[in-house]
Parts: C-alpha cells; sequence; structure tokens
C-alpha cells in the first residue's frame, strides 16, 4: 500500500501549559476511508488542522506523499488536502454562494473558463444549485453545510477530511453526502476520506477507525474490533453504535449465535 | 409559557425582489407543559419559527403570541417589552459558538444573568453551577471562550442559556457536536430542568433523540405543518417523504412485522429482545 500521510512523534500544544496532542504517530494509506472518533476536546480538530498543513507541529515530523513537510513546502498539502471545517461561517468568504466557491478553485488555479463549468457540476451533485446567487450568510444551517461542501469536492483534493461536516444535514441530506462520498472513491479509488465524527453509525461504515482520548491514540483499528470494547468507550466519553448493541444483546440472550452488521441479514436471521 | 401562531406567514426580503417565502398560514397552539419537537427537511424553516417566538424577527403577516405579548408586523417593538420577554427565554442558536462573545468563559455565561438580574450578585456562582452541569470543570471557567473546541463551546453556550434560569428554552440542534456522552448527558440535563416545569423547544435532526425525549412534535414541510401530535405515534409511520429518519428501534420492529414477527410494547433494544424470546 502506499502511503500518503505519516506522522511521526507529532506533539502540538496551542499554550504551554498543555499538550493538545503527544506522540501522535500514525500512517494514512492512499484510498483509505477513515473515521477518527473521541470525545470533546480530545484533538479531533486539531489532528486534522495538523495534516492539512493548517497547524504547525510543536515537535516531530509530518510526511505528505513520503517527502518530509518543513515551512517552506506547505503548498504541497495545501493543493492536496482539502478540509471541510466544524463551523461553515468560518469557511465563507464569497460574497455569493457561487463566489465562493469560485474563490477556492482560484485557489487552485483553476482556470476561469473551467470553474463556471466545475460550479455548475458539484453544486447539482450537492443540491445547492438554486442557491448559487444567494448569500451564505442567508442560508439556513443544513444549506451551508452543503455549500461548505461543495467548495471542498468542487477542488477536487486527493484527501478529503470532513470535520463534523454533516452534523447539521437532515438524515436524508446527510445520506445523499455520504453516497456522494462513496461515489467519488468508486470513480478514484486514490481519494483519501478522513471523517470526524461523533456518528457511531456512520463512523462503524469506514474502514478503520482512530480513536482519540485527551491527546493520545488509543486505539487503531477495525470498525468491529474497536467496538468491541464496550467499557473501554464508555470510559472514554462514547457509545456503541446501535446495529452493534442490538447484536450484544442478541448474542447475550442466545437469539443469535454470531454477531451480524448486516441489519438486513440480520432481521432475517432472527426470522428464521 | 403560552406560544400561539395565527395565520402566520413569513417572508424574507419581502419587499425587493430577493423574497423567500418561508411559511405560509401557521396556525398552532405550543403546549406549555411539554418537550417540544420541530422537525423537517433542511431550509423548511424550523429556525426561523423559533426566532419569531423570541422576537429576532417579524411576521409578514399573522400573529406571533409569546406569552401574552402579540407580534405582528406592525408592531413597534419597544425595548423593555423585548427586554422582559427575552429574560424569560434561553435561546441556543444553531452554531451557538457564534454566540460567545466575552474573553473568559466564566464571564460569557455570567452575561444572562448580569444582563436579566443586575441586581442580583450570585452571578458567578450560578454560571459556575451551570458550567459544572453541562461538564466543564473549573480549568476552563477562566479560558477564552474561541479558544476551545468545538463541543466545549457548545458547553458553554448551553450554559449561557440556563445560567439565568428562564422559564422557556429554546434549543436548535442542541447535541450536534457533542460527544455521544455528552449528548446522553445534556438531554438527560434539559429533561431534568425540564421537570422543574421549564418549557422546552426542541430542534433536531436526530429523531431517536425525539422519539426518546420528546412529548410532542411538529413536523415542518413547504412552509407549512404537516403533521403534529405524539412522536410514539408519528414517528411509526413514513416519516422518510420528510428527509426524516425512522428512529433505529422503530425500524428494526417495522422491518420485523415484515417479515410476520409483530411485536408490542417495544419501546428500547433490552423490550424488544424480551418480547423476541418470548415470540420463540
Ligand atoms: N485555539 C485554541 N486555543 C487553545 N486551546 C485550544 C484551541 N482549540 C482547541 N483547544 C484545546 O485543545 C484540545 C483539543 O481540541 P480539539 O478542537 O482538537 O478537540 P476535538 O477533539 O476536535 O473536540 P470536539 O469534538 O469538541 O470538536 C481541547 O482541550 C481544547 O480545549
Ligand atoms: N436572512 C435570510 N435571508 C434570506 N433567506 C433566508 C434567511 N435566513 C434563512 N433564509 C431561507 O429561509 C429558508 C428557511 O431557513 P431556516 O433557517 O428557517 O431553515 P431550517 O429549517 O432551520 O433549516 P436547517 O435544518 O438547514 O437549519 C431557507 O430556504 C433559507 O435559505
Ligand atoms: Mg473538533
Ligand atoms: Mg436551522
Amino acid at each position: 500500500m502506499n502511503e500518503i500521510i505519516k506522522l511521526k512523534n507529532i506533539s502540538y500544544a496551542y499554550s504551554n501549559t498543555r499538550d493538545a496532542l503527544t506522540d501522535i504517530n500514525l500512517t494514512i494509506n492512499k484510498g483509505e476511508d477513515i473515521s477518527i472518533i473521541g470525545h470533546n476536546g480530545s484533538g479531533k480538530s486539531t489532528l486534522a488542522k495538523l495534516i492539512a498543513a493548517l497547524l504547525k507541529p510543536k515537535s516531530g515530523n509530518l510526511y505528505f506523499n513520503n517527502v518530509e513537510i518543513n515551512n517552506k513546502n506547505t503548498n504541497l498539502i495545501r493543493d492536496k488536502v482539502g478540509m471541510v471545517f466544524q463551523n461553515p461561517d468560518n469557511q465563507f468568504i464569497g460574497i455569493t454562494v457561487a463566489d465562493d466557491i469560485a474563490f477556492g478553485l482560484e485557489n487552485r488555479r483553476i482556470p476561469r473558463d473551467k470553474m463556471s463549468q466545475i460550479i455548475e457540476e458539484y453544486s447539482k451533485k450537492t443540491g445547492i444549485y438554486e442557491l448559487l446567487n444567494k448569500e451564505p450568510a442567508t442560508l439556513s444551517g443544513g444549506q451551508k453545510q452543503r455549500v461548505a461542501i461543495t467548495g471542498i469536492l468542487a477542488m477536487s483534493p486527493e484527501v478529503i477530511i470532513f470535520d463534523e461536516a454533516l452534523a447539521m444535514l437532515d438524515p436524508r441530506g446527510k445520506n445523499e453526502i455520504l453516497k456522494l462520498i462513496k461515489d467519488i472513491k468508486k470513480n478514484n479509488s486514490d481519494i483519501t476520506i478522513i471523517r470526524i465524527t461523533h456518528d457511531l453509525d456512520e463512523a462503524f461504515y469506514s474502514d478503520r477507525i482512530i480513536v482519540l482520548s485527551e491527546g493520545k491514540i488509543v486505539n487503531d483499528n477495525t470498525p468491529t474490533e474497536v467496538f468491541k470494547e464496550e467499557d473501554k468507550l464508555i470510559k472514554l466519553g462514547l457509545d456503541l453504535p446501535f446495529i452493534v448493541k442490538l447484536n450484544k444483546e442478541l448474542l447475550k440472550e442466545g437469539l443469535i449465535d454470531k454477531a451480524i452488521y448486516d441489519f438486513d441479514l440480520l432481521i432475517e436471521k432472527l426470522c428464521k | 409559557m403560552q406560544i400561539e401562531f395565527k395565520n402566520l406567514y413569513f417572508n424574507y426580503n419581502n419587499n425587493s425582489e430577493f423574497k423567500v417565502t418561508v411559511l405560509k398560514n401557521i396556525n398552532y397552539l405550543i403546549n406549555k407543559n411539554n418537550i417540544t419537537a420541530i422537525v423537517g427537511k433542511t431550509g423548511s424553516g424550523k429556525s426561523t419559527l423559533t426566532e419569531l417566538i423570541n422576537y429576532f424577527l417579524k411576521p409578514t403577516s399573522g400573529q406571533v403570541i409569546t406569552d401574552g405579548f402579540i407580534s405582528e408586523n406592525s408592531t413597534k417593538l419597544k425595548f423593555k417589552v423585548v427586554n422582559k420577554l427575552r429574560k424569560k427565554i434561553g435561546y441556543l442558536f444553531q452554531f451557538s459558538e457564534n454566540q460567545l462573545f466575552e474573553d473568559t468563559v466564566i464571564k460569557d455565561v455570567s452575561f444572562g444573568v448580569k444582563n436579566f438580574y443586575p441586581k442580583d450578585d450570585g452571578y458567578e456562582q450560578k454560571s459556575k453551577e451551570a458550567l459544572r452541569l453541562v461538564g466543564l470543570d473549573e480549568s476552563f471557567d477562566s479560558r477564552s471562550p474561541f479558544d476551545l473546541s468545538g463541543g466545549e463551546k457548545k458547553r458553554v453556550a448551553i450554559a449561557g442559556v440556563i445560567a439565568y434560569k428562564p422559564d422557556l428554552l429554546i434549543l436548535d440542534e442542541p447535541t450536534a457536536g457533542l460527544d455521544a456522552q455528552g449528548k446522553k448527558e445534556i438531554m438527560d440535563l434539559f429533561k431534568k430542568i425540564h421537570e422543574t416545569g421549564v418549557q422546552i423547544i426542541l430542534i433536531t435532526h436526530d429523531m431517536n433523540v425525539v422519539l426518546e425525549y420528546a412529548d410532542e412534535m411538529i413536523v415542518l414541510d413547504n412552509g407549512s405543518i404537516q403533521k403534529y401530535g405524539s412522536p410514539k405515534e408519528i414517528l411509526k409511520e413514513n416519516v422518510e417523504k420528510y428527509n426524516l429518519e425512522t428512529p433505529h428501534i422503530y425500524k428494526t420492529i417495522n422491518a420485523l412485522k415484515e417479515k410476520g414477527i409483530v411485536l408490542n410494547n417495544v419501546t428500547d433494544i433490552p423490550s424488544l429482545v424480551t418480547e423476541l424470546k418470548k415470540h420463540g
């Protein structure tokens, strides 16, 4: 597998009193779909900002495509990594939605004549085509998040980081965006997805989960392995996804003899 | 607190070419003893409707009557009246971190108490209590609210609206951004506050939360109220057409029912398993 991002002994502190991240070692391979979970304040957004080279580590080394990142070559990352922020208001700069998306494209040196075509294509995919002429500030919460997502997707980054970026979408809208992410990956399996989410049902369906607690990586494994340790997760401020909880109770009561994490298959089994 | 919408219409930018029609002929009386959930798709007008209750917006036509105060298009809002009303209402914005502005967490949370009860010198104590209730320890008190994580900011904003003990809490997506346990703890906290007689209006996309905590729900779509009543009843039906998602537990019961296993009295996983065992 080709590694795309590597963090070696990285620490970060916002102030000199306390580390927000301590000694992070992490390798992310090209094409992975990873979820980062952890309690409030565990360091998820900080980690994301370090990966996107928006923050500079206090110590340790960051590699992107096997090149060590320093003060002079952060553009190697900035051109390739797109991050959708937790609060979309922090991301908007344009007067209209269309301007806002165009601004990002301009930064990536996309020729003007191509821009309107890209904006049209992506805004249709994310369902905001009708909003292109509106001011970002006058949108509803979910509309703002869709616009923020569109702005990043339109730049076709190689690594896309979603920091709680779907939290205000209605359930159908959320599923549509999840499906869109899937389609993007289907078209190009080299795209790397990093989702920071408190939605454990969503995290359950990624390839790999990284669990942060108090600035440290405390687990890094497949979703089924991570969610086996219920007591540990509860101690960390987390919980189990519904399907895992259900399986656990069914197993305990002997209604099934091994866990089935596919909802439809589980129902079928129960009906036998 | 009595809240009533009467023939309520609302447009943004009513007198310009950018007019946006949001609410059309809303008539509804919110039950004051309830936790009321307002749900509906993105852009359906939920935040607009609750901002009308708090006088952030004025009706284009029709009336919003909050605790006896009538708000209509021609109403000249007097500072005194608005202040008297806002003192009774705690409003948590959808992007609540945008409502933080002081230079320390404790000052931020104290703002409401000091503003509405200038003679109350117990504001610091009240604010500390509120902060502890939302799960932030003393180490947060003197920090800047801008230098916090997303979920920590959310908790500060929540502390800020409960600290001055309003009679009504309007909570726009209160659990978005909270970790799994925080979500449960904060919803349990709201429930406890509700049990002391505080009315709650809650906007959320999480139907599991609605089913577990709300007594009454209103489904907005296309500018009007499409459905209202008990979540236990409404969420059993098809809510997908309103872009909503059937709660996990109901989804499971419905799927089993389709295959011929009909279960009654199921409200959570344990009762589901018990009923399944009975079924054999
Ligand atoms: N700008 C800042 N200045 C100082 N400390 C900060 C700043 N931003 C975050 N922190 C602190 O760093 C730690 C990690 O914060 P981070 O935002 O990475 O958490 P998170 O895991 O994203 O949490 P959440 O789920 O609440 O968004 C927290 O203790 C937080 O208080
Ligand atoms: N200040 C404004 N000017 C013009 N249009 C606005 C303004 N604020 C909101 N709108 C529009 O009014 C409609 C309703 O917005 P509102 O914020 O009430 O939706 P919502 O139900 O809260 O949605 P969400 O779940 O996405 O937060 C949306 O189409 C939105 O674009
Ligand atoms: Mg964060
Ligand atoms: Mg809203």
